[in-house]
Parts: structure tokens; sequence; C-alpha cells
């Protein structure tokens, strides 16, 4: 296998990324020598004839005004007095010690009592947009706010990302330091809202660096942002427990080497170290997990099989998806580029320099609008995932030259589109995705960063914590390590080998570029850790400490407080009342009576409470069925009968297939609870009226 | 359905109650859990009526997978659902444990509630003897 | 965008109901309203009859119709749910009210209270000097609140009768139906494929019915046992009758008047 992963430099690179109307790979296939030569900065001739070439053809495709303009020296200068910032934080980051980049007594990082939470607007941003979009999270922000109390801020007005402001000039204005994130003087949890145009994808690299930061831009859309501050409260509460269960999806294009690649070398053995629980040197997980075959390849990374998976239909679709493949990319400009640039290419696409259609790949389009994908949280490895900058940063470093491959810097429709449907956060790559970040040139897989991801993830920790233990950290070491091998090349090119130079500089991008797009701060809704088994048939257990009942206040008969004047029985014999006087009798006399049934009956039920869960494919037609107008057909999922001294007997069916049983089982469970509750109410009330009507009717007589 | 009737039959439901806290403080001193089985996707398809457990075509389906029974005196006795492989078979023993946990929980709010509706019925039984 | 509605049908058939607000005295469901759901259109006719041999007898029919939009929909039902919640608390207030008053202290003919309106009522029944004003409109004025009182009891013998049918869509789609019986079984059928968020709501819908069913309880408890106390202080022979539609004015009054108080602390400016 070594040999055969070592093959893949050797050969030409091919790289993550698909162009939609070419059906070609959006960034040409290179050499290792020539990619090499380019991360340099170090171009031959006719390195520049093929760029000038590949330009040519794309204008043809599209028109876009000023869509190469030369690096200036200012603009270089720029650019190195960034470089050299963000390396001393990023040396600062690989060297330091400590978990997390939060300063030491902060407390667990996963608690954002310990370590706020923080929003933050742009400036530029309407003020009357920004107070809609305010009021429509607002739910999202009581909860933050409850939970964090002084470590809770919103950046606005004064306090606002101003446009162009870098990261170290944000902190400087608000007096925030640098280096490990006090979460005094800006909040650990950081969500941006607002387009990458507002506050760029420049900025929130940085920023990411010693925080955790997501993304939120649903543009105008107020009830977007309504709808998921509702999501991430919903799941937070309890009201959404999901089963645990992991799903992956790569399709491995005929004849294409770059998803042949991320299947075999980053998604296969993703699942294998999954399947086990604790492998060593890996962090454990809490929970057990339905850690589900991939789909992949042929027959099942197809775009039907993703869209069962991204809430087409409810069985399938899992708390966690994984998913590897090329992203779609449009020339500038195009009118399906701010729609569909990112969207992931399936199975379905017969191979490089096969047209690509429509249904080969999946758009925000393709998301069944009925889907409810409350609660999940996605991964997708793919060119543009997440979303596009305006500039390429490839030609800017190979060729000196800027060059503008959207109208705009945008986010990914189809990542904004889950969220609107309930998802609560997406991982995803801005920029183009290498691909050969995760391979070494010694021919090893290096799946580590994406095996913590998901392992933090699937352990319930908060987003925001899932990519700064992985990602983040994996950046911070790359980049720093480059910046210096970079700087020896130029002194001593046979430093290191084209291969290696190749492998950390797209790794190095690679692992700069995940972003996360939702609140930071969110964590899968899955059931709480449950005690380990206890394996022994004796053991001792603690059971509750001695019940104590509780009194109620005694109903006490108020003395009569003036002098009695009898009067007729009815006094409203006076107000010609006498009919209504009886009828409401009557009437007092039929309810109390069918309160004595019921009473009589409830004493018989109350030996056992059934608690019952059903499906069926037509619920009208269970409830025309239940007026008695046909036989009621559903399916039992679930039975649980609660004896009155509490013991249980539970009737579940064996799991059978995509986690559907998990499903009804946790609103099963969650139905027994309230059902108890209820009785338990019902008891109390029933028992607290019996006796005042009993009070009252013993007086009346 | 006289006064009578109904004093009758709150007089019931109040000894009923009484007589069921009584049996409540005795039964709890166990607390057992039993979680059953089908080896198919769904219990049963239920068309018209109520499901009998006690049917015998359904009864024979049904497994006892797990149990767990806690004496009053702490200890704890445990049947584990295993696969064919005699491995801990974790989706029941899961299910299970869930049901445990919630019914330790839920017998300390009934004890709550059983002690509110015996206090009300004695306290109504009483009135009504006096 | 689909408007929330929270019906209950099944009431109307009932003698009297006329009399009654088209609300549940708790602003949370709107009572006997024409349905519009994606469920199976039941007339209200078929609610009240037996059906054929074998079938149970429907109950009470308890809809939430909830809007596609999820945060939308949860946010309506925890706005019903939290107001079910501060009426119950504004049950416990009135019922406080009713057991503090004191009979002949601090008592007004002038004063508009909700305490000093029982009393005159009290007064009057006890043959009290005390009268309503104009005779006629007084006993036009009883003469409804007994036939309310009427159909408001009508209406509890019919909650306390049946089980509790919830049924939720969302967007207009059916999402589940829960039948719960009196005792507290539940059994619920949910339609194939929903997902969790629908789940959840489904669930606050049936726990927004039971809040309500323990409300109306509460309800009743308080009018029937603050009647029978009220007969004892004013030594009113029979009175827990005489006194049932009072105290059931003065609930509805009090409970008016703290709701108005809310709406007042919640004004702006």
């Amino acid at each position: 296998m070594p040999d055969d992963l070592k093959a893949y430099f050797e050969g030409d690179l091919v790289f993550n990324g698909i162009n939609a109307i070419t059906g070609e790979y959006g960034q040409p296939p290179l050499s290792s020598e020539k990619l090499a030569r380019l991360v340099r900065g170090a171009p031959l001739p006719q390195d520049y004839r093929d760029f000038v070439e590949r330009q040519r053809k794309l204008a043809d495709l599209a028109q876009v005004d000023d869509r190469l303009q030369p690096v200036t020296d200012a603009q270089s200068d720029l650019r190195v007095r960034l470089e050299e910032a963000r390396l001393s934080e990023l040396r600062f980051k690989a060297q330091n010690p400590t978990a997390w980049p939060t300063i030491p007594g902060a407390g667990d990082p996963a608690d954002i009592a310990n370590v706020g939470w923080g929003a933050i607007f742009p400036a530029e941003m309407h003020p009357n947009v920004r107070e809609e979009i305010k009021e429509a999270l607002q739910p999202l922000f009581d909860m933050r706010r409850e939970r964090a109390g002084d470590l809770f801020h919103i950046y606005e007005g004064g306090s606002a990302y101003r446009s162009g402001e870098r990261k170290g000039q944000f902190f400087e204005r608000l007096g925030v330091g640098p280096g490990l994130a006090d979460p005094r003087e800006m909040p650990f949890y950081l969500l941006l809202v607002g387009t990458p145009e507002e506050i760029p994808y420049s900025f929130q690299y940085q920023l990411d660096l010693m925080r955790a930061v997501g993304r939120l831009d649903f543009g105008s859309d107020i009830e977007a942002y309504q709808d998921y501050a509702w999501s991430v409260v919903a799941a937070e509460s309890g009201d959404i427990v999901l089963p645990r269960q992991v799903a992956f999806f790569a399709p491995t294009n005929h004849g294409d080497k770059a998803t042949q690649l991320s299947a075999q070398v980053l998604v296969q053995p993703l699942y294998e170290n999954l399947v086990v629980a604790a492998p060593d040197f890996d962090i454990a997980l809490d929970h057990d997990w339905d850690v589900l075959a991939p789909f992949m390849g042929e027959g099942e990374a197809t775009h039907d099989q993703l869209q069962r998976l991204l809430g087409g239909d409810s069985a399938q679709t899992p708390a966690l998806l994984f998913t590897a493949s090329h992203g779609i990319e449009f020339p500038p400009n195009h009118r399906a580029q701010l729609q569909q640039q990112g969207a992931l290419l399936c199975q379905d696409w017969p191979g490089p320099g096969s047209d690509v259609l429509r249904n080969h790949y999946f758009a925000a389009e393709d998301v069944d609008t009925s889907a409810d994908l409350t609660g999940m949280m996605a991964f997708f490895f793919a060119c543009y995932g997440a979303g596009t900058p305006q500039l390429d940063q490839f030609s800017s470093q190979a060729f000196k030259v800027r060059e503008k491959i959207a109208p705009r810097s945008f986010t990914a429709a189809l990542p904004q589109q889950l969220l609107k449907q309930g998802a609560l956060a997406v991982i995803g790559h801005v920029e183009r995705a290498w691909g050969y970040s995760f391979i070494s040139p010694q021919g090893r897989g290096e799946n580590q960063a994406f095996i913590t991801a998901m392992r933090t993830l699937m352990n319930g920790h908060p987003i925001g914590m899932a990519t700064d233990s992985s990602f983040d950290m994996r950046y911070a070491e790359l980049s720093s390590d480059l910046s210096a091998d970079l700087e020896e090349l130029k002194w001593n090119p046979s430093y290191l080998s084209d291969y290696e130079l190749v492998y950390r500089w797209t790794a190095n991008n690679d692992a700069r570029s995940y972003i996360v797009i939702g609140d930071p701060a969110a964590r899968l809704p899955i059931a709480e850790r449950e005690p380990a088994p206890i394996l022994e048939t004796e053991v001792r257990q603690e059971v509750p400490a001695t019940p104590v009942v509780e009194a109620v206040p005694e109903f006490v008969l108020q003395p009569a407080a003036l002098v009695p004047v009898v009067q007729s029985d009815h006094a409203a014999i006076g107000y010609g009342l006498e009919d209504q006087f009886e009828k409401l009798k009557a009437s007092l006399k039929s309810f109390t009576d069918q309160l004595a049934t019921s009473l009589g009956n409830a004493a018989e039920d109350i030996i056992t409470l059934d608690v019952r869960t059903y499906s069926t494919a037509d619920i009208a037609a269970v409830a025309e069925a239940l007026d008695g107008r046909r036989e009621v057909s559903a399916t039992l999922r679930a039975l649980t009968r609660v004896a009155f001294d509490g013991d249980l007997q539970v009737y579940v069916p064996e799991k059978s297939d995509r986690g559907v049983d998990s499903a009804l089982w946790s609103i099963h469970k969650a139905m027994v609870e309230e059902a108890q509750e209820s009785r338990a109410n019902f008891l109390a009330t029933m028992a607290d009226l019996a006796a005042r009507l009993l009070d009252s009717l013993r007086i009346g007589s | 359905m006289a006064e009578s009737d109904l004093r009758l039959a709150i007089e019931k439901f109040a000894k009923d109650l009484a007589a069921k806290a009584e049996s409540f403080v005795e039964d709890i001193s166990t607390l057992e859990v039993r979680t059953f089985t089908t080896p198919s996707a769904e219990i049963a398809t239920l068309a018209g009526g109520e499901l009998d457990l006690a049917d015998p075509t359904l009864a024979r389906q049904l497994q006892l997978r797990a149990y767990t029974k806690i004496d009053f005196d702490c200890d704890t006795t445990i049947c584990l659902p295993v696969d064919n492989n005699d491995q801990v078979d974790r989706s029941v023993w899961d299910m299970h444990q869930t049901m445990v946990m919630q019914a330790l929980k839920t017998r300390e709010s009934m004890l709550k509630s059983m002690g509110t509706a015996l206090t009300s019925a004695l306290d109504a039984l009483q009135r009504v003897a006096g | 965008m689909t408007v929330s509605r929270f019906t209950l049908t099944g009431l109307s058939v009932l003698e009297g109901a006329a009399a009654l607000p088209a609300d549940d005295l708790l602003g949370i469901w709107e009572l006997n309203a024409p349905q519009t759901t994606a469920f199976a259109a039941v007339a209200e006719d078929a609610v009240a009859t037996s059906s054929p041999a074998g079938a149970v007898e429907p109950g009470l029919i308890w809809r939430a119709e909830l809007p596609a939009s999820r945060g939308e929909a949860k946010s309506e039902l925890e706005a019903r749910l939290a107001a079910a919640r501060v009426r119950q608390a504004y049950l416990e207030a009135a019922e406080k009210r009713l057991s503090d008053l004191q009979m002949g202290l601090g008592y007004s003919a002038q004063t508009a209270d909700a305490e000093s309106a029982l009393l005159a009522e009290v007064m009057a029944l006890r043959g009290s000097a005390v009268a309503y004003g104009a005779g006629d409109a007084g006993a036009i004025s009883l003469l409804h609140l007994y036939e309310q009182c009427e159909a408001l009891v009508a209406r509890f013998r019919r909650l306390v009768q049946h089980y509790a049918r919830v049924e939720t869509s969302v967007g207009g789609q059916p999402v589940a139906l829960t039948i719960v019986d009196w005792s507290g079984d539940h059994s619920v059928t949910w339609q194939d494929g929903i997902g969790p968020l629908d789940m959840a709501l489904h669930m606050d819908s049936v726990r927004l019915v039971l809040a309500t069913r323990q409300a109306w309880l509460r309800l009743i408890s308080v009018v029937a046992s603050g009647a029978l106390s009220l007969s004892v202080k004013a030594s009113v022979p029979g009175g827990q009758f005489l006194l049932f539609p009072a105290v059931y004015r003065f609930v509805r009054d009090v409970l008016a008047e703290l709701e108005q108080v809310q709406v007042n602390q919640e004004a702006p400016g």
C-alpha cells in the first residue's frame, strides 16, 4: 500500500473540484515537480504559457471584468507582514503544551460558562437588517447568555467588525491581547454573522487560530435565522435526541484518481477507525455508535442515496454525515455559480472529460423540501464545500496574479440549506480542497485530524472544539514548518523533495481552509452518557434514599364568619331562577356521576400504565378509523407497561434497519416519561377533587 | 346516580387509593424492569381492537432479553442480553438501561404524588367517617 | 406562511354551549371551530354518537395545526405552554383570594373588584339588604350565569367521560395522533418518515392538552370548593350549588383581571 500511495505523487497530481461546464478538473493535473515550482513561486516559462492558455479557455466561459490583476508591491508587503504575524501566533499555538488555546484556569472549554460565547456583526451591515437578524436569533442569544453570563458578548455598533480590518487591528481596537484566548477579554466561541464579503474568510481563518469560530450567513432570509436559532435551542433543551448513527458517502468516479484516493485513503480508514470505540492513541468514544459501512463507489454513492442521507428518508438520515467527493465549480459569474458552486459530485458522473449533468451533483435545491434535519451535522470534504473566496489563492502564490474566481466571496448554498432545515452545523472547505493533505510523501495515510474531529463531535462536544483540536492544530503545525521549509529552500534547493514540499503545501492549505458553518458551540444532540453496563450478576447498587411522603396542606373548613341567617335553600326563587337553579343542580349531579364512574374506572386502570407507539403510512386513515369509519391499521413499534409500583415491562422489536427503531425509541422513551408524570399529576388532582367534592356533598346533604 | 352513589364512588376511590398506596409501599421494596423483544421490525400490526400480550401467537414471538431487579437492600440482579457470539447486545442493553434509570427516577416522583393523593384521600375518608 | 390554530372539537353538541365563550377560559384552545387540518374531517355530531360495535367511542379531538416553519411552530407551542402555566398560577391566586375573602370586611357596594361583586351576590342570596341595583338586570345576568355554569359543568362532564385525542399537523401535513385515556395511558401513532423536530412538536401538543385538562379540573375544583367554603362562611344552606355560578364568575373575573395586569405590564411605555 505505501508504494501505491507514493505512486500518487509520482504521476500527475489531480485535484478535487470538477468544472461543471467543461467536465474537467477545475485545476488541471500537475506533476509534483511543476506544483513544487509553483509553490516556490518560481514558475518556468512553460508554466506561464499553460496558465495563460487556461485563462483563455476560462475567458470563453465567463465574462468578468479585471479577472486577472497583478499583485502589487504593496500587496506583497502586506502579505509578508500578515504572514509574519500569523506565523508567530501559529508557532505559539504549535508549541503550546495545553490542549486548548484558552488561558490556564479558564476551565473546561466545552462549557461556555467557562469560556464564553459571542457573536460578531459586521459594521457594514445595515442597522435595520442587523436588528432583524438579532431578533430572529434572540432565542439562541438568550440561551447562550443564560449559560455564559458575563462572558456573553455581542459585537455590534462600535465593537463590530470593520471592513478590511485584520484580526490584530480588530483585537487592538477592542483591547484584546494576542495569544491564548482569555474569555474575559473576548469569548472563546465566536459566531460571525454575515457574508464573507462583510467579514472575510481571511479574518475567519485568523480568528479561528485561538478561538472556536463559526459563521451564519443566510443573507436577507430572516426566517432562516429564526428557524436556525430554534433548531439549536431545541437540540440543546433536550427536545431532540438523535440516534447515535454516523454515515459516510464517498463516490469513486471512473478514471478519477482524486476520488479513488479520498475513498480508499481517507474514508475507508476513517470508517475503520471509528468502528472501534476506544482504539489505542485515540479519543475513546463515550457512547456506542452505529457506524454504518460507507456508501462508496458504484451503486452506493449515488445522488439518490445522498438525498436519502440528507433527510429524504428520515430512517436513513444519520446524526453525523461525512462525505468526500469532488465539489462542483463554475466559471466566475456563471448564473449557477452562487447557488451551486461547492455542490457534491456523485457517483452518477461517468468520470473526467464526461459532461456533468445536473443530476450528477447534489446541490442545495436537491434537499427534500420536507426533510427534517434537526440536530444533524455534516462534514463535506470537497472543493468549495463551505464557500468560495473571490480571489484564488493559488494563482497569487504561483504567478503573482490575483485571479478572480467569483464575482464576490460567498457561502456555499448547500450547507446553508441544511442549516435552514434544522442541521446545526457543517464543516466544509473554502477554496479548493487539495486532496493530498491526507497522504504523507512517505505514502502513509494522514487522517488524524479527521479522526480527532469526528471523535470529538461524536462525544457530543461543541463543533468548534472538534475543528480546533484537529485542523486548527494541524494548520498551526504545518504552517509553521512550511514557512521554515520555504525559507530554507531558498538557500538549499535540495532541502526537501518535490513530493515533500507539495505535500506540506497542500496539507497546509487544506488544514487552514476548513470552516464551521453554524454556531461553533453547537453539539450533536445525542443521548447523555449512560452508565457502563454492570457485568456481574450480583452487585451492590445505590438506590434512592428513603422517600419522604410530602403532606399537602389540609383543606380546613372556615367557621362561619357571620351570624347564620337561615334562608330558604332556594334563595334564587326570589329572582325567578328556579328552573335554572334546578338545571344547574342536575348538571352538577350529572358531572359528579360521571366523575364517580371515571374514578371507578381509574381505580381499576391505575394498576398499569401503558404507553404504545405505533407508526403508519397514512395517519389520516387512522384518524378516520378511530371515528369508526374503517378498521385501524397501524404497526406497533414499542410498548411499555408501567406497573403501579414502578416495575416496567418494555416490548421492542429488534433493530432491523437503519435507525428507524432508535429514532422511534427516543420518542417512545420521552412519551413514557411524559405519561408517568401525567399519571402522577392525575392522581394528585383526582384525589384532591374527590376530597373537595366529598366535602361539598357532605355539607350539602 | 344519587349523591350517596357519588359518595360511595369517591369513598371507594379513596379506599382503593389507600389500599394501592399500601401495596405500593410493600411492592416498592423491589424494582423490576424487563425488556422483551421481537425478531422482526415491529411488535405486531394492529388491525382493530386492542393488542393482547397474552395472545399465544404473540407470546411465542416475544423474548425476554434483559432483566434488572433492584432489591430494597440494594442487591441488584441483572440478566444481560447477549448476541450469538456471547457478546453483550448493546442496542438492547442501552434501551434496557435507559428504562431502568427512568424507572428509578419515576419511582421517586410516584412516591411523592402517592403521598399527596393518599393524604387527600385519607383526609376525605376521615371527614366522611366523622 | 401558515397560521397556527389550536382547536378542540366535540363540545358544540352540548346543550347550552352557545352560552359559553368560544375559548377555553384559559385562552389556549379555540372551541368548536370549523376544521381545516389535513386530518380526516369529522363532523361534530359524528364525535358525539357512538361508533359501530367494537369501535371505541371517539372523545374530544384536540388539534394543533402548526405552521411549516418548525421554529415558529415551536415558539407558538412554547408560548401556549407558558400561557397554560401562567393560567394555572392565576387559578392558584384566585383560590387564595377566595379563601382570604372576609365577609363583611372592607366591603363596599361601590367597589368594582371581583371580591365586591361576589360578596354582593352572596349577600343577595342571603337575603341581605344589598341588591344588584336594577333588579331585573341582575336577574337576567344571573340567569345567563346559571346557563353558562350549566354548560360549563356539562363540558367538564364530557372531559371526564372521554379520553383525549391529540392530533398535530405541521404545514398542513399530519404528523401524529395520540390518545390519552383518563388514567394516563398513551397511544401514539406517528406518520411514517417524520423527523425528530416534528416528533418534538407533537410531544409539546400532547403536553399542552394535558396541561389544559389539568387546569380545567383545577378550575372546577376551585369553584366547587370555593362555593362550599363561602356557603359555610355566609351560612347559606345548600349554598354550594347556589353559589357555584357566583364563584365561577369570581374566578373568571380574577383571571381576566390578572390577565389585564399582565397585559399592562407588557405594554410599552
